[in-house]
């Protein structure tokens, strides 16, 4: 944060709106720290732990089935270093009891880290919720039972698990807390791997997840982080990029957007917390301002076909192209603006 | 919906509840490496709670919406009744080491909740109207599979040529939805490999025009395999010309492909100790598993016995006595070595436009050799050395 542009960057792209009460800052940048020696591997080393961590806000997964179980948004501590050849996240998490093992009827408490495999000034982000056809994401994904694996994605439902690329992870339970460590060189050569080359690019997309194992969490049923921004210490930051990047400030009325979405029909097919009718006609919005950007989330109201959620009976197939069930939003832009904020606010 | 759909027929009335159908699917299949609490094929005591316990009501298939209805994983020891050890070396000291004082009886280590069969013959009903019958299960095969629908990763898949249902094992994340959804609780979590498995219907015995284990080593010769557009093939002169073959739980929505001819039974006896009019196993009972057409069915069945009593032709009770037990089973392994389409042979869709291939041969021993190590009485006997046959 002492980082003039940054600073600058977090002014610029400050969110007017409330919080529900999470000490979260969305538009923060997670510090990555220079490190002279190799990053640890211990979760409990001082070297973590006397860290300050970044908070990162994780949401039940609603936008296709198998969903998570609703619930309050939980959080993720982050903390990340890296060094001339690694780079290495810890994550740390409440959980009241460690599930280790996969059994029958019993699934392993697990984190993910998500990265897009393509990024940089002028590529839009993947869809969140492990990419989109055409925007694939590279995973690292830690269980319980001390296992990792490298995976790659492109959209839910695509998960295929790859060769090593060197991650390496390390978790600890104690206290009723996890704390991992996932570490891996920067520089990894081959498809589906995500490359890191702070000296070029400093600020790079990462999302996260985390399984809660004990309560049947698996696959779709997880909580999950929207795009998070790393700002590697000495990497380097263009200021065009970094406004690229920045969330857009909601600048229209909520709780007229709130309203809107009845009026304008989107009650219809979506469910958020004041819509009376359940629909599953398109995706769950109950999270959809904690998971999605604001860009991310006025593009779907323009453009709804750019990307498409791949849940059963969301979209239709034309040409070969998915197309979303969902008209292109036809308002005034103050409207769109307070839909919009409303949707933002939904965290 | 595959091209044709290999289907089973049962005939409950003859089925003697013997496992040999259990025991040549375990040996086959599910005898090691995390299988062994599955039984892919197993044979129940009905009335009763069935393997996995009160799998009935246990969720899974569809509502009449043609929504997936919630379900859920069986308990390894209390739904699966998962084996349990013996304490062999405290009891029985097989390496004879010096002990003190009286050994243990041989008795299991861990007291077992529950197991295949805990409560085989109990039945229903009161002395003398007391009853139950047995009814064999295997995977449906289902036309509208509930685990496929379930499946996130879409790792399940029918296959093009015959309508087996198969779990891509390279797929497959183990996350167990799929066990959940099925209504029949057929598919089973292996907790060594972490993934899922389930009855494969043999096929690589059904692509060498072999019947699977279960219905070759039927003894009792209720079981009928074929493809149910085969109109000179048994099933389908059971399922679609006589009407007499039902499927289990048909309104769960799966449209399952294993079917029952359902079972007749003796009259109840009144309190005079005379036939009363009404059968032992209550129409009602029947209805619940096998759907409304029980009753007709039965009329039908009784019917077509009483033509063979008075000594004239009836093709059902030829069909379904199976005077010849290779009569019970229509393949075509050339149908397999000879796809009539290849266009549309078996590359399914994997996830977001990653295809891969979804057709898998195990090698296994051809019709030919297999007969003559049946012909072979020391092969048969346990000597597999193929270079003494």
């Amino acid at each position: 944060m002492s980082h003039p542009r940054i600073r600058l960057l977090v002014l610029a792209g400050l969110i007017l709106l409330p919080t529900a009460g999470l000490a979260t800052d969305r538009e923060a940048p997670i510090a990555v720290r220079w490190t002279a020696g190799e990053p640890a591997l211990d979760p409990l080393s001082p070297a973590w732990l006397n860290l300050a961590p970044a908070t990162v806000a994780v949401y039940p997964q609603a936008s296709v089935p198998p969903a998570a179980a609703p619930g309050a948004a939980a959080t993720v501590k982050v903390r990340a270093q890296y060094d001339v050849k690694t780079v290495a996240l810890h994550l740390e998490w409440t959980d009241d009891k460690p599930a280790r093992d996969r059994a029958v009827g019993a699934f392993a408490d697990g984190a993910a880290v998500q990265w897009p495999l393509h990024h940089g000034p002028g590529t839009a982000l993947p869809y969140v919720g492990m990419g989109h056809g055409g925007a694939p994401v590279a995973l690292w994904f830690w269980r319980g039972d001390g296992s990792v694996e490298t995976l790659a994605a492109e959209g839910f439902g695509s998960l295929t698990v790859q060769a090593p690329d060197g991650v390496k992870a390390r978790g600890i339970w104690k206290n009723g807390n996890w704390y991992v460590v996932f570490a891996r060189p920067l520089a990894a050569a081959g498809e589906h791997r995500v490359s890191l080359a702070p000296a070029k690019l400093g600020l790079v997309p990462v999302a996260f997840a985390a399984w809660n194992g004990e309560a049947g969490e698996r696959n779709g049923l997880k909580r999950l982080s929207a795009w998070q921004w790393l700002r590697f210490e000495k990497g380097s930051v263009d200021a065009p990029y970094a406004r690229q990047v920045s969330e857009i400030a909601a600048a229209g009325d909520a709780e007229r957007g709130r309203q809107l979405m009845s009026e304008k029909g989107c009650a219809a097919c979506h469910r958020f917390p004041g819509n009376p009718s359940q629909p599953h006609i398109g995706p769950d919005l109950s999270y959809a301002g904690g998971i999605h950007s604001g860009r991310y989330l006025l593009e779907s109201l323009v453009e709804p076909s750019r990307v498409v959620v791949p849940g059963k009976g969301y979209f239709m197939e034309q040409d070969g192209k998915r197309v979303s069930l969902m008209p292109p939003f036809a308002g005034t832009e103050t409207e769109r603006n307070d839909i919009l904020a409303f949707l933002m606010s939904l965290r | 919906m595959s091209k044709r759909q290999l289907a089973m027929v049962m005939d409950l009335n003859k089925c003697i509840g013997c496992q040999t159908c259990t025991s040549a699917c375990k040996t086959q299949w599910t005898n090691r490496n995390g299988r062994e609490y599955m039984y892919w094929n197993n044979v129940e005591t009905h009335p009763g709670n069935g393997y996995p316990r009160k799998w009935r009501e246990a969720g899974g298939g569809f509502d009449e919406a043609g929504m997936l209805r919630p379900g859920r994983i069986p308990d390894l020891d209390r739904d699966y009744g998962a084996p349990f050890d013996l304490n062999y070396d405290a009891a029985l000291n097989p390496l004879g080491k010096p002990v003190r004082g009286d050994r243990p009886h041989l008795a299991p280590v861990r007291a077992p909740d529950y197991a295949p069969n805990w409560d085989e013959d109990q039945g229903a009903g009161e002395y003398p109207n007391s009853y139950y019958f047995y009814l064999p299960r295997l995977c449906n095969h289902c036309t509208n599979p509930a685990c496929l629908a379930a499946c996130p990763r879409k790792a399940i898949y029918k296959r093009e040529e015959d309508g087996i249902v198969l779990i891509d094992q390279e797929r497959c994340r183990g996350y167990q939805h799929c066990v959940a959804a099925c209504p029949y609780k057929k598919i089973y979590f292996n907790p060594l490999f972490k993934r899922s498995e389930k009855c494969i219907f043999c096929y690589p015995r059904i692509e060498q025009g072999l019947a699977p284990a279960c219905a070759q080593q039927c003894v009792g010769r209720i079981r009928f395999v074929g493809y149910l557009d085969d109109v000179d093939g048994p099933v389908h002169k059971l399922v679609a010309k006589w009407k007499v073959a039902l499927p289990l739980h048909a309104e769960l929505g799966t449209q399952p492909n294993v079917y029952y001819v359902p079972p007749l039974s003796p009259f109840k006896y009144d309190d005079q100790g005379k036939p009363a009019t009404e059968r032992r196993i209550p129409d009602t009972f029947l209805v619940g598993l096998f759907g409304p057409r029980v009753p007709e069915v039965l009329k039908t069945l009784e019917a077509e016995r009483e033509k063979k009593r008075r000594k004239q032709p009836s093709e059902l009770m030829d069909l379904l006595i199976a005077y010849r037990h290779e009569e019970m089973f229509k393949l075509d392994p050339a149908y397999y070595r000879n796809p009539p389409n290849p266009a549309a042979s078996p590359k399914a869709q994997a996830g977001d436009g990653t295809a891969t291939g979804r057709r898998r041969v195990i090698p296994i021993v051809t019709a030919e050799s297999l007969g003559r190590r049946l012909e072979n009485r020391a092969v048969a006997a346990g000597d597999y050395d193929e270079g003494a046959a």
